[in-house]
């Protein structure tokens, strides 16, 4: 039945296929770095490769502005996937640092950057600054923030970093359901709001499954106006465990009067039903918070500031044709005071830096590409895009903004996008603030001027030194755990808030990794001082 | 020989048809999430029913040269066709070498094999070898390595072990050759586990996204797992790669776009499991042999 | 004239058995050059990659590679064991495991034998189908479909429960129903392509047996257990010893997609512990402790496997080695 020759026909027919498929397969193989270097005489293109995440990777080939970056640079770029997710493609940073896999211009976190920039698999490029970039010499040297996320105590430079404009969450609400409840005035304090809950609650709550607030990730927002927020004092003390000022759920200052005072109030929405129960356990996903926030079985949020314009675009009006969504300012502390709250994620961010391996001869091209994007022409067509396409300059030094947002940010993958996107990666450059604010859609630009510049503020950056880091990353990811389980016990009321109840808390939280976690964030911020 | 159908039959039946149901239902929701509208999903109308049903997240995913549905679709049966069938000869074969009483060193290899499977080496270590042996965005990543399951190859000597001596004893008596008895007598004979493994390595090769995560990055080279994984599935802080988008005066959201996805990797296997089917479920008769 | 023919037909008969042997030797060769893919395979792509068990003693950085990196000895071990939390993780990474081979091993072969049953070759053939499709679905997308099955505020299941005047149970952060859900997502993913296992045994038996058994007066109970159950023991054995291999290795994305903080008491394994610690944070990535988890898990399920190994010997012919 298989007869011998049938099976040597078989064989000889799968080693051609398999033979053709690898000549196939190895001929398009990543390049490698030590290819034909390009010429630095003025009229001869720069050329280098560049490895960053798949996502960006396809999202930067629609932007309109990327075929004017290498043009009006005199670039030449090869995009190189280097991985589909966040996780493998760092990963496969690691995997392919030894073997010369990584090209010209790669993206690496700020860990990978100090271990293997210290053990050579990188290029110091602070002598090539020095020599083809004299625009990113001078931001360096003019913002010691940047200067010290960059250099290392030694003076090398193993790698530059990608910004990220200011934002905060923005707190939004139905504004129907509000005039529907009776409610004529946002409320300005947490004392304000809780009243605003529980006359939401009477109103709506016969709805099952209703609760006035929702989200999703981390419940616990609000920090700043309690004081309970991780921070860094004027004298230089650091308060809590310093997450940038983030607050997704890592920072906080256990220790601060006010983190009690805080859990004390979510225990009060969560007996009253006035905060999603599914919330606070954690078992929220993104898909369940939406369908509650399109439904109304909720009301307000505190979130991305984007997220209003996604409820309006993605069935809130057609599932209730009052739907419209308005956004309150901040709360005011508990003393009364007007406070700012912190930034969505770090300004200068830790895993964006884009180095050059040792075994790249294009590093010259490199530096000189990201010179143009820190010099004036480049830095206009990054944060305004092309001229007379994106905007168009007025005579009073404004823009005029000739896309609309919305439109782009919709456009089906291997379109041409017109919109600007400062905070998505393409390369590190100095973000404009105000150039961010007004590119987006009309919705959230009515709000996102005013609100940020009234109310956000950046945390300082603090550099750990490797070591630091894996102590610090070890102790933490057992810190959370308790943490966020401690919390959660006197959120749901399992755990009662009493003096001897607390005093516990403090005491398992200390030794949980608070008190060295705290040590190691305290010493590297005096470190970066000296 | 007929029975009468008692008691045991209807409730054995009614049972076995609502575990088909249970399994049955995802898929059907699958099927209707991608059909609908996204807004009608958002508003968790649709269960096994579409709501405004439209085929436009298919034609989306089909149509844009960008996603490389097509080509990964090409892929997928490509890796899928070739490297099973060249892990079912390479598997077979050596289960039925290793389950030959007279082969000698059966022990010891197959203790290395167990304990290979017992111990495995992680990422970095693989990553190294195959690095070295030139696999990496090579397509062969997906034929070579995997050519032996553990799991698979100790079933496969399981079923060979079941099959009686006296066969191969008659066929030596006739002078046959151990490759003879291997092709011509033992390879028909174990249909039903050879189907068996067929479908074993098929679905965990079209089901691969991790290998190809790690070792193909040329998107020419991508299955379609993958494509399905990197647009759809996996999410960061930024949202997945293809979040709600207007096509024609449509707004096709990401749970649409993410089902028809899944439904489209879903069914080529759908499609092709029947034809294997067949050869574990007909019966056959293995007492040929006169004791 | 009888002792020529009786002397040639001895020479004949000696002749014979050389000529046997050295058939035998070649025999050997053919069967050696059958098995050269099959070791190429294990030589390459599983005994090769073993070095790699020496990052768990290192201080492993993939830039300097496993001659480079620095040797630390037990110190990986000795920082995941003094973690008073590794008692718990491998309380749950094994009770886990536990509940899962308790559940998912025989629902296969019961619903294998049951199937069998069925008369109605359309509704076998149909069910059979059915029943493997929920392997295709991938995790992510199973686990999603089963939180919004269990959602306190859309669910079916919390809405039938309303009906019935139930509060809604918040499956998802409760400790308690981790384990069943794990449980039962993992059988329903698997039991259908388990079962194709022995439904492939099954129809390898001798139908002659059956007959036998009929003739005997054996009833349709009877059969199933005097004449279907033992014919696939070695099967069934063999695939227990095998699953005995992986039992510590719970599926880490099933887990991870299932567990929060609200249930970390029950749901955090050793696994994911490994993942949050090695990399899941913005820290240089831990391998070499990862390396020592995987090392210490290796040998724990290597133990477990050889044990069972033993002990089927006594039961039945079918050992693995």
């Amino acid at each position: 039945m298989f007869g011998k020759k049938k099976i040597k026909a078989a064989a000889l027919v799968l080693s051609l296929t398999m033979v053709a498929s690898a000549m196939a397969g190895c001929s398009s193989s990543t390049p490698s770095s030590s290819g034909s270097t390009s010429g630095s005489a003025d009229g001869a293109k720069l050329s280098f490769t560049y490895n960053l995440e798949g996502k960006y990777l396809n999202w930067m080939k629609d932007l309109a502005i990327w075929p004017e970056m290498q043009k009006q640079s005199n670039t030449d770029i090869t995009l190189v996937n280097g991985g589909d997710d966040d996780d493998h493609y760092y990963q496969n940073i690691d995997l392919k640092v030894s073997s010369g896999g990584l090209g010209d211009a790669a993206i690496a976190r700020l860990s990978q950057v100090q271990v293997y920039g210290a053990q050579g698999a990188f290029q110091d490029l602070a002598p090539l600054i020095d020599k083809y970039a004299p625009n990113i010499k001078k931001y360096i040297d003019s913002n010691p923030e940047y200067k010290s996320m960059v250099t290392d105590k030694d003076g090398h430079i193993y790698g530059i970093t990608a910004e990220y404009p200011l934002i905060t969450n923005v707190t939004f609400y139905r504004e129907d359901m509000f005039k529907a409840a009776g409610i004529t005035s946002n409320p300005t304090t947490i004392a304000d709001f809780t009243k605003t809950l529980e006359t939401l609650k009477t109103k709506f709550g016969s709805t099952q499954g209703y609760y006035p607030f929702t989200g999703r990730d981390s419940y616990l927002h609000f920090a700043e106006c309690f004081g309970a927020d991780d921070y860094i004092d004027d004298s230089g003390k650091v308060h809590g465990i310093y997450d940038y000022g983030i607050g997704n759920g890592t920072g906080y200052d256990v220790h601060a009067a006010g983190f009690k005072d805080m859990l004390t109030w979510y225990n009060q929405l969560y007996t009253k039903g006035l905060i999603d129960p599914e919330w606070v356990a954690g078992t929220q996903t993104e898909e369940t918070w939406q369908t509650k926030m399109l439904t109304g079985k909720g009301t307000v949020g505190d979130d991305f500031p984007t997220r209003p314009t996604w409820f309006m675009n993605n069935g809130g009006p057609s599932n209730d044709k009052n739907y419209s969504i308005k956004v309150m300012n901040f709360f005011k502390d508990t003393k009364g005071n007007d406070i700012k709250r912190w930034n969505y994620d770090a300004t200068i961010r830790t895993d964006r830096y884009l180095v050059i391996p040792a075994a790249s001869k294009n590093a010259e091209a490199v530096l000189k590409f990201e010179d143009f994007l820190f010099s004036d022409k480049g830095l206009q067509l990054m944060h305004y895009g092309i001229e007379g396409t994106t905007t168009e300059k007025q005579s009073d030094g404004t823009y005029k903004w000739l896309k609309d947002f919305g439109a782009e940010a919709v456009k089906p993958l291997g379109t041409t996008n017109y919109g600007m996107y400062q905070d998505r990666l393409t390369f590190p450059f100095p973000v404009d603030n105000a150039a961010y604010y007004d590119s987006l859609d009309t919705l959230t630009k009515s709000y996102a001027s005013d609100y940020f510049t009234k109310y956000a503020k950046a945390a300082k950056p603090i550099v750990y030194s490797a070591d630091q880091q894996k102590q610090r990353s070890q102790l933490l990811a057992k810190y959370q755990t308790e943490f966020t389980a401690e919390v959660l016990g006197f959120v749901n009321g399992k755990t009662a808030i009493n003096d001897a109840n607390w005093a516990k808390f403090l005491a398992d939280m200390d030794s949980d990794g608070y008190t060295a976690i705290h040590k190691i964030d305290q010493d590297a911020y005096d470190a970066m001082q000296k | 020989m007929k029975k009468k159908s008692t008691a045991f039959d209807y409730v054995n039946t009614i049972l076995l048809i609502l575990l088909a149901l249970v399994c049955i239902y995802p898929f059907l929701n699958i099927l209707c999430v991608s059909l609908s509208d996204g807004k009608a999903v958002m508003a968790g109308k649709v269960y096994i029913w579409p709501a405004d049903a439209n085929i436009y997240a298919y034609k989306y995913i089909l149509s844009s040269p960008r996603l490389g549905v097509l080509q990964a679709l090409w892929n997928s049966v490509w890796y899928t066709g070739v490297g099973t069938v060249v892990a079912v000869f390479v598997t077979f074969m050596s289960a039925y070498v290793l389950s030959r009483k007279r082969f000698k060193a059966s022990k010891v290899i197959m203790t290395l094999f167990l304990i290979t499977y017992v111990f495995e080496a992680g990422l970095i270590p693989n990553y190294i070898i195959n690095r070295s042996l030139g696999l990496v965005n090579n397509p062969l990543i997906m034929i070579l390595p995997p050519a032996i399951n553990t799991f698979y190859l100790i079933i496969s000597k399981s079923f060979l072990n079941e099959i009686p001596e006296s066969i191969e004893e008659a066929a030596f008596i006739d002078g046959a050759n151990d490759f003879q008895i291997f092709s011509k007598i033992f390879f028909p004979i174990s249909k039903p586990s050879i189907a068996t493994i067929a479908l074993f390595y098929a679905v965990t090769r079209w089901n691969d996204f991790l290998n190809p995560l790690i070792y193909l990055q040329n998107d020419a080279l991508k299955p379609l797992q993958l494509i399905l994984y990197s647009f759809c599935i996996s999410t960061d802080r930024t949202g997945s790669m293809l979040e709600n988008v207007m096509v024609n005066g449509v707004m096709i959201m990401h749970s649409n776009i993410a089902d028809a996805m899944i439904f489209l990797t879903i069914i080529p296997i759908v499609i092709a499991y029947p034809f294997a089917q067949k050869y574990f479920t007909k019966g056959i008769l293995v007492g040929s042999v006169k004791e | 004239m009888i002792n020529q023919a009786a002397v040639t037909t001895s020479q004949r008969k000696k002749k014979g058995l050389l000529q046997r042997a050295a058939q035998n030797l070649k025999d050997s060769k053919l069967l050696w050059i059958m098995l050269i893919p099959g070791l190429l395979v294990l030589v390459l792509f599983k005994i090769a990659p073993i070095f790699g068990i020496a990052i768990a003693f290192q201080n492993y950085s993939p830039f300097l590679g496993v001659f480079k990196s620095e040797w630390v000895g037990f110190k990986n071990f000795q920082t995941f064991l003094s973690d008073p939390y590794a008692l718990t993780l491998i309380k749950n990474t094994v009770l886990l495991a536990f509940w899962t081979l308790i559940f998912s091993f025989p629902i296969p072969v019961v619903f294998a034998l049951f199937l069998n049953e069925v008369k109605s070759k359309v509704i076998k053939t149909g069910v059979q189908t059915v029943s493997f499709f929920p392997y295709f679905i991938s995790t992510a997308v199973a686990v999603s479909i089963l939180i919004s099955f269990v959602s306190p505020s859309e669910g079916l299941i919390n809405i039938l429960l309303l009906h019935m005047g139930i509060k809604p149970i918040f499956f998802m952060s409760t400790p308690g129903w981790f384990i069943p859900l794990y449980v039962i997502l993992s059988v329903w993913q698997t039991f259908g392509y388990n079962a194709i296992v022995y439904l492939a045994a099954i129809t390898g038996i001798d139908t002659t047996l059956y007959e036998a058994a009929d003739m005997d007066g054996a009833g349709r109970w009877k059969q199933m257990f005097y004449v279907t159950l033992p014919s696939i023991k070695n099967m069934i054995v063999t695939m227990f010893i095998l699953n005995m291999g992986s039992i510590l290795s719970v599926d880490i994305n099933k887990v991870l997609m299932m567990y929060n903080p609200s249930i970390y008491s029950t749901a955090d394994v050793l696994q994911t512990y490994v993942y949050r610690m090695a990399f899941a944070t913005n820290g240089f990535p831990d391998y070499s402790l990862g390396a020592a988890v995987g090392l210490f898990q290796s040998v724990f399920a290597f133990i477990l496997v050889f044990a069972t190994n033993q002990v089927s010997k006594k039961f039945s012919e079918s050992a693995i080695f």
